[in-house]
């Protein structure tokens, strides 16, 4: 494997910049990448910076920041902008999008924006930075970048604002960058807007390459397929903060990484926007985040900020009641785990799943890649197997080899009775008893079906229920079962919800009165309320149907909130196993142990460094860890 | 030598192209040679064969091979073909080979001329469509290509003839040679290829505009015309490139009708009377060349695309993909949703 | 989203008429205000439609004009369209002869008129031969994929590696002049578009999770193919139906020119437009109108295959 590693070669200035409080990592040796976390542990905040020309000194706001979550009051306000309001065109008339929003932001504060999707959240970033598109219909009350009026101002005003004022971080999706072009070239062409001259340009791209953890000598010629999703983020911050901005506006920055990646990008957002003082700007459906990060929270909903204050206050003491919904059905990492009526004897008998030594290999060769190597799985009746690990973890292939949609190299066992060796060819017998519900019930539901037409189609597959009336009547009941009203059964699935969606695959699942469940990220597309309540409904189902369940997610929270025992797999192996408590309570292995300190929300106080930094110590060997091993993660075995 | 990936990527795409040339010759053979018609007749000149002897029938049979089963006339075909022989014309004898690439230089000509004029005409309407804030001159400039696709040819080139050398009398309609000889039939066969054009490149141009990385680039104070020349305009060059072969078709097809309307000698003229004589042999060679030509075309573009498009590269690996993960909708999705 | 939008993508199935009146009468999240499609009738209906796409109005109505020319001619024109008024001949347009007179005095119009018939009756056989064609080759091959997947696609590159023109050619070559001839022709020439979109359709439904799940609720193979993959893949093979019909007009109307179609006293359009050349400095209006017809039709159609096309988009 020709695997990137992440060259972190600071620059002088980036280590003067990031002193005190940040992680600088040193590597001479190319392929024998020791990263090190060279942190201090001192808490004393960094009130001075001995920083290259280019890097902002006024820093001025971070003592009290830190101290005082909130805006600081004497400090100059980065980002004034009151009572917004966005309205786009449409058919049916004007759709509002964002009403009355005021966001004010101080230097050196940092400020979450938290909502779900449809929020309006990612709008009000967009309109911050002028970069809304000219269809939409923008008013606002105020509208200052640094004391600059930017109320009406065309593209000519903004043109030395973006960029140099207000910095972006989109999310990555894979198409943040032009994939036609070297990375370098598209830093320096920035830079030569900015008024760099042609040398200049290229120290200054070498410097902000080395600020953000990418190798200056090799990276700049690659193009964007060849970095891994994290590397992509970091250039992206790299763009951002290339300008030297006092505001950095970030969109969701990290919402499409693995939970170990979103950290590193995170804390090293957090540490650059610090070591310039700026102000940053983060927009976010995750409250953990939001906890970790925010010196400030708004909250939005439907297009209006419905509370907004000091990160403590509206975590700790949330006023309003849809911020209340919100922290509740948030799952958290050191939440109970959701009440279940289950007894422990009920448990007991034949395993449901007893399988032992799987192998998939995909591939041959020099090119063969293990997808999964030598897993064992057992699941008792009626109890529920959670299975976490990052994107190429084989957890999705793990789940299809136990029901027989890929065949396994070597493995022995049964599934639901079922010889592991037969599993391919009675993959119909199978699939009756074990279904499979997918992550994206917008794709697994055919468009053109009615919801009624989707959830009978097991009955007619495998012939039961055998009559219209009959096979009615069985619909009628599982929309009842998963809680959706019986109206809904001719509507097509675009009519639905996201939520509602998933309910109507899992109504199809049920159909055939199955005794597994295989859920394969089953809530990971869902807004976060709408998660909370899926989960609830697949408690309740596995106690009223005494279901089996293998759960599948990269979240660790909600499968800590729904499994009662948990696998943690990575590059196709097991590294820790047992019960969902002390897995995730007392992890043995350090890859748990990082994915558990990667989850956002799971940040102490103690963690915070300087205003907003985040450091473990020097001795704690998880981080050191959780550095290589991600890395190895994003450039693994996919 | 170690066998780099591109030469196998090379052998593989020649071999692909070899095959495609013989299926073209066999499937002109097939559909020349074997439906109705019969060659002596048209050979000795029409319908009224009653007037050719007996031994000047069987003459002409064994001149063509006509007399031998139809496997060996295959055969020998085919094994003419690969020594270039495709045989001699039934109108004028003489070898195939030589009367195409007698004609060849003049459609060179038109077709090197209409291409430059397509290219630059097109990809300046799709420029200036996409890079204007004005709706009326974006909508006009978006409707243009319709036009262009939608109108005949051949009427085209009449028109011009008609307001050009008729009205206006700027050029002769006929013996006009060189330079003043080529406008007018350049800018027909230009028309519909610049439609062509400027449709894929200004909907490229759009999608391209639409990509997240416009955003990460206006963010970082790009402006607009610039994020336009530098960014989008190099992403949607790329969908230009894979109609290249489609755009050579359309130059050969378009020359049959522009070269019959300005009375032009070339290979479309060629073609044209080649089938209005039924010289099967002359038909089967223009077609095999035209195929010939279709494959060089895309055997260009195939190595040309790794080289603009660096994730086509055989050498580079593909990252890490992941899979879908709750994505964060953008601001127009939120407005939707 | 519209009504229409959401009616036409009604699954076909028995229950189709009952989902729908359920639809309709159920509040849906999607309210469609009821007095805006009760209003004023069908009047009422083109005009808000001439009002939000005018193009599209104007191309629909050109089409239903050539249309009832191809079905009723005698109802557009009293003038016979083969035998002239010798003493009328090459007269510019006017009252008596809207696109005026040919050189043997027949009336350009009536000629016009009588004409779509053969024109668009050759372009619709090419069509539905290369839309039959072109789709089974495309299903099968992406259906049994593999060996036959294989021959099918090389064949399929072979027929688009020669230019269309020539392609069309040739067949004449071998099959003679003719209206049907040219049909032929035309068709074997848009096989590939047809083939190739087909294909891909199938594949892409093919690999939807949708597809998977209906595997997996014990769905045998050809019931996938029937109710889950084909409904969706025919929807743009039809879109593309609509986009070849204009080319066909075109590559129909050029052979005609080029002299392979009918012979000359038949009012095929292109053929029209041919006849016209000799008097290119006399009689403008030989060449130009009829070309003018032609080009017309073909941009209406295209009109409209466009709005199928984003149609299907919507959905």
């Amino acid at each position: 494997m020709t695997s990137t590693p992440i060259l972190f070669a600071a620059s002088q200035q980036a280590e003067q910049a990031l002193t005190g409080c940040s992680l600088v990592s040193v590597t001479d040796v190319p392929g024998t990448t020791a990263e090190v976390p060279t942190t201090t542990r001192d808490t004393a905040r960094p009130t001075t910076h001995t920083s290259g020309a280019a890097f902002r000194t006024d820093t001025h706001a971070e003592g009290q920041a830190a101290a005082h979550p909130g805006p600081a009051a004497d400090g100059p306000v980065a980002l004034g902008l009151t009572d917004l309001t966005v309205r786009f065109p449409s058919r049916g008339g004007p759709v509002t999008a964002v009403t009355g929003v005021d966001l004010e932001v101080q230097a050196g504060e940092t400020v979450v924006l938290v909502g779900e999707s449809g929020s309006g959240k990612s709008t009000t970033a967009a309109v911050a930075a002028g970069l809304l598109g000219t269809s939409a219909d923008v008013s606002t009350g105020t509208h200052t970048v640094f004391g600059t009026d930017m109320r009406g101002a065309g593209s000519r005003a903004w043109h030395g604002v973006r960029g140099t004022r207000i910095g972006y971080v989109p999310q990555d999706t894979g198409s943040g960058l032009n994939p036609v072009r070297t990375v370098g070239s598209q830093i320096l062409e920035v830079l030569a807007v900015h008024g760099f001259a042609k040398d200049a340009a290229r120290a200054r791209m070498r410097e902000v390459l080395a600020a953000v953890g990418l190798d200056p000598d090799h990276h700049p010629g690659r193009h964007p397929h060849e970095f891994s999703g994290g590397q992509r983020q970091r250039v992206l911050i790299a763009l951002a903060i290339a300008g030297d901005p006092g505001l950095v506006i970030a969109d969701e920055p990290t919402s499409a990484l693995d939970v170990t990646v979103q950290k590193q990008v995170l804390d090293l957002l957090e540490d650059l926007v610090a070591a310039r003082g700026a102000a940053l700007v983060l927009i976010t459906h995750d409250l953990g985040i939001a906890r970790d990060r925010a010196d400030r929270i708004l909250v939005m909903e439907a297009g209006r900020v419905v509370e907004a204050g000091a990160a403590d206050d509206v975590l700790s003491r949330p006023q309003h009641p849809y911020t209340q919904k919100l922290l509740a059905a948030a799952p958290g990492l050191t939440d109970a785990p959701r009440l279940r009526a289950v007894q422990e004897d009920t448990a007991s008998g034949a395993p449901a799943v007893q399988v032992s030594g799987l192998t998939r290999t995909f591939g041959t060769g020099t090119q063969a890649v293990a997808a999964v190597a030598d897993v064992d799985v057992i699941i008792r009746p009626g109890r529920t197997l959670g299975i976490v690990g990052e994107s190429g973890s084989g957890k999705s292939t793990t789940a299809r080899l136990l029901l027989g949609l890929e065949p396994a190299d070597t493995g022995t066992g049964t599934v639901l009775g079922e010889e592991l060796a037969t599993l391919p060819r009675r993959v119909r017998v199978l699939s009756r008893r074990a279904r499979f519900v997918h992550q994206d019930a917008t794709a697994a539901l055919d468009p053109r079906f009615t919801v009624a037409q989707s959830i009978a189609e097991p009955l007619r597959g495998f012939r039961l229920f055998g009559g219209k009336a009959a096979r009615t009547a069985r619909v009628e009941e599982l929309l009842s079962l998963v809680a959706l009203p019986a109206d809904v059964a001719h509507r097509l699935p675009r009519e639905l919800s996201g939520g509602q969606r998933q309910r109507v695959t899992l109504a199809r699942a049920l159909a055939s009165d199955p005794d597994l469940l295989v859920l394969d990220e089953p809530v990971s597309a869902l807004d976060v309320s709408v998660q909370a309540q899926i989960l609830d409904l697949l408690l309740d189902l596995q106690d009223r149907l005494g279901l089996t369940y293998l759960f599948i997610s990269h979240d660790l929270a909600v499968v800590r909130n729904i499994a009662d025992e948990v696998l943690v797999m990575a590059d196709g192996r097991i590294v820790e196993s047992g019960p969902a408590a002390s897995v995730f309570d007392d992890p043995q292995t350090e890859l748990t142990r990082s994915l558990v300190a990667a989850v956002p929300g799971s940040r102490t106080p103690t963690d915070r460094c300087g205003f907003s930094h985040h450091l473990t110590s020097p001795d704690d060997p998880t981080r050191a860890h959780s550095l290589t091993h991600a890395h190895s993660l994003t450039n693994g075995a996919r | 030598m170690r066998i780099t990936p591109t030469a196998v990527l090379i052998l593989r795409r020649l071999g692909h192209g070899a095959i495609v040339l013989w299926a073209a010759y066999t499937l002109s053979f097939l559909v020349l040679f074997v439906l109705p018609g019969d060659p002596v007749a048209i050979i000795l000149g029409g319908a009224d064969q009653s007037t050719a002897t007996p031994e000047q029938i069987q003459a002409v049979r064994e001149e063509h091979h006509l007399d031998r089963p139809f496997l060996v006339q295959y055969a020998l075909a085919l094994s003419g073909a690969l020594r270039l022989d495709f045989g001699t014309s039934y109108a004028t004898g003489m070898p195939v080979v030589q009367a195409i690439v007698q004609s060849l230089p003049s459609t060179l000509g038109l077709a090197t001329a209409a291409l430059a004029l397509a290219v630059v005409g097109g990809t300046a309407l799709a420029i200036i469509a996409v890079r204007t804030q004005r709706p009326t001159l974006r909508n006009i400039l978006a409707g243009l290509p319709g036009l262009g696709v939608a109108m005949p040819t051949f009427w085209v080139g009449l028109l011009l003839l008609q307001v050009f050398s008729f009205r206006l009398g700027w050029i002769p309609a006929l013996g006009a040679d060189g330079f003043l000889g080529l406008v007018l039939p350049a800018i027909t066969l230009a028309l519909p290829l610049g439609a062509m054009i400027g449709q894929v490149l200004l909907t490229a141009l759009d999608r391209a505009w639409a990509e997240q990385f416009v955003t990460t680039f206006r963010a970082a104070g790009l402006a607009r015309t610039r994020l336009l020349l530098t960014h989008a305009l190099r992403v949607a060059s790329l969908s230009l490139l894979s109609i290249a072969g489609v755009l050579t078709g359309n130059l050969l097809s378009g020359a049959v009708v522009v070269e019959t309307v300005f009375t032009r000698n070339g290979l479309g003229r060629l073609a044209e009377s080649a089938v209005s004589s039924q010289d099967i042999p002359l038909v089967q060679g223009i077609v095999v060349f035209s195929a010939l030509v279709f494959v060089v075309v895309n055997l260009v573009t195939d190595l040309l695309y790794p080289l603009v498009d660096p994730r086509t590269r055989p050498a580079a690996r593909p990252s890490s993909r992941r899979t879908a993960r709750p994505v964060a909708p953008t601001a127009a999705q939120e407005v939707s949703a | 989203m519209s009504t229409s939008v959401r009616t036409s993508t009604t699954p076909t199935t028995t229950s189709a008429t009952a989902s729908v009146t359920a639809r309709t009468t159920t509040p849906s999240i999607l309210p469609v205000p009821a007095d805006r499609r009760t209003r004023n009738g069908i009047a009422g209906t083109v005009l808000r439609a001439f009002r939000r796409a005018p193009g599209l109005v104007l191309a629909a109505v050109v089409l239903t004009i050539v249309i009832a020319w191809a079905l009723v001619p005698d109802l557009f024109t009293e003038q016979d369209p083969l035998m002239g008024e010798p003493a009328d001949r090459l007269q510019a347009p006017s009252t008596a002869h809207l696109l005026g007179t040919d050189h043997l005095g027949r009336d350009v119009l009536s000629r016009v008129v009588h004409g779509a018939a053969a024109s668009l009756g050759t372009t619709a056989i090419a069509v539905l031969i290369a839309f039959g064609a072109g789709t089974l080759l495309g299903v099968v091959s992406g259906f049994l994929g593999r060996g036959v997947d294989a021959v099918v696609m090389r064949l399929i590159d072979v027929l688009q590696s020669i230019p269309g023109l020539l392609l069309s050619m040739s067949v004449v070559v071998a099959l003679g002049f003719g209206s049907v001839n040219i049909a032929l022709a035309v068709a074997l020439a848009s096989i590939p578009a047809f083939a190739r979109v087909a294909r891909g359709e199938v594949l892409r439904w093919r690999s939807t999770l949708f597809v998977e799940a209906a595997r997996l609720s014990g769905i045998r193979t050809p019931e996938i193919i029937g109710r889950h993959v084909l409904p969706h893949a025919v929807a743009p093979v039809f879109a593309l139906a609509a986009l070849e019909f204009g080319s066909a007009i075109l590559a129909v109307s050029a052979l005609s020119f080029l002299g392979y179609g009918a012979p000359p006293p038949q009012p095929e359009w292109g053929l029209l437009v041919s006849e016209g050349r000799d008097f290119l400095a006399s009689a403008w209006w030989l060449t130009t109108l009829p070309g003018l017809v032609i080009a017309g039709v073909v941009l209406s159609v295209n009109r409209i295959a466009r709005s199928i096309g984003s149609g299907r988009r919507l959905s």
